[in-house]
């Protein structure tokens, strides 16, 4: 049978409309697999400051704050396996019976999020 | 000169936005835009933060200066009240009356776009925006009524079409009132993708903002110019639909087609 001929759109409104499809699909998920798709979701605790300077990232990338963390730590990981990244400077003795260290921001972190405000506000 | 017609015959999906956003915009581009109102509820004025003029009967009945400055860059107005009625009032029976605001248009060629806010309903403005446009886009709010409204725009101009009579060249459909989150808003769009293909431009966001700049006398542009409005909603990290990119396929089509 010959395949139906697809209606020529604005690529925008093409885009818009895959959107569409998508949130439907997600509508149309059961209760399990919701629940299997949002399996990868998990809660850290933040620094509020790194919190602030992820936000300011988001907006200023125009993407969501999940993105900006998942490329930051990837690319970051990536440093610590190849040995650029140490945390001996930032080890403290943990009072928690659970963990030895407790892992303390560098010094300049105040710093750091006054930059990217400052740039975030060109 | 290239004269574009914001044309619906249902009332309520968003005419005057995007007649004054459009013409404002293009001012703010560069170009010398006269904005016209062919409305006898004279909204234009309102969302300009203008006072209502019978400037629609003087252009076409007294020959007197009809034009006024909007008090923005390169946009000037002709405003339209109450006087508008009695303008088509004196049409009803005259011969020829298709033709009244394309030749009264003509001593205008100094700009470089004219944009025309259309009254909803069928009335004889909308026949004389048919017969003086190049072109014209059909606003639709994305509920079942207004895409009915925008397939009676069509059989109008295909009257005028049987009738022998020159008009505008339909140029799409302008979905508007555009909620990303409803499954009524996303039918409807896929509906007119559907009928229109290529001719259903990006669409306009629903935003609050847009009901609130008319309020403060303000156009979009100077009201909120960030708004999703304007700037659209980000889909696959790009920004997808609002006047913005409607700007940029209008500069197309123009581009394209030119005017008369």
């Amino acid at each position: 049978m010959a395949e139906r001929q697809k209606v020529i759109v604005d690529p925008a409104v093409d885009a818009i409309l895959r959107d569409n499809n998508r949130r439907k699909q997600r509508r149309g998920m059961t209760q399990e697999q919701r629940k299997q798709a949002i399996r990868h979701r998990v809660t850290f605790e933040l620094d509020p400051r790194v919190a602030q300077m992820i936000e300011v990232i988001s907006k200023a990338e125009e993407c969501s704050p999940a993105s900006v963390v998942n490329l930051l730590v990837a690319r970051v990981i990536r440093q610590y396996v190849s040995g650029e990244i140490s945390f001996e400077d930032h080890r403290r003795v943990s009072r928690s019976p659970r963990y030895d260290w407790v892992i303390v921001l560098p010094e300049d972190v105040d710093s750091l999020v006054n930059e990217l405000e400052k740039r975030g506000q060109k | 000169m290239y004269t574009l017609a914001l044309i619906n015959q249902k009332g309520g999906v968003g005419k005057t936005t995007s007649a004054v956003t459009i013409a404002h915009g293009l001012a703010i581009a560069g170009a010398q835009v006269l904005l016209v109102d062919l409305d006898a509820q004279g909204n234009v004025a309102d969302v300009l933060g203008l006072e209502k003029r019978g400037d629609l009967y003087r252009l076409l009945f007294e020959r007197a200066p009809a034009v006024r400055s909007s008090g923005r860059e390169r946009l000037e107005v002709v405003l339209g009240d109450h006087s508008s009625m009695e303008a088509q009032e004196r049409l009803v029976g005259r011969s020829f009356r298709e033709y009244v605001l394309r030749d009264a248009l003509k001593q205008y060629d100094c700009y470089d776009v004219v944009v025309l806010d259309v009254a909803p309903g069928v009335d004889i403005f909308q026949m004389c925006a048919l017969v003086a446009c190049d072109g014209f886009l059909v606003p639709v709010a994305l509920d079942y009524l207004a895409a009915v409204g925008a397939r009676d725009v069509l059989t109008s101009a295909a009257r005028l079409s049987q009738l022998g009579q020159e008009y505008g060249t339909f140029l799409g459909i302008l979905p508007t009132f555009w909620e990303r989150t409803t499954k009524e808003s996303a039918e409807q769009l896929q509906i007119l993708v559907e009928q229109f293909g290529k001719m259903s431009w990006p669409p306009i966001p629903l935003d609050v903002k847009a009901r609130e700049a008319p309020a403060y006398g303000k156009t979009l542009w100077e009201y909120a110019p960030d708004c999703r409005a304007l700037c659209g909603v980000v889909i696959e990290n790009q920004r997808r639909g609002g006047y913005r990119q409607v700007l940029v396929r209008l500069g197309q089509e123009i581009g394209n087609k030119g005017g008369r």
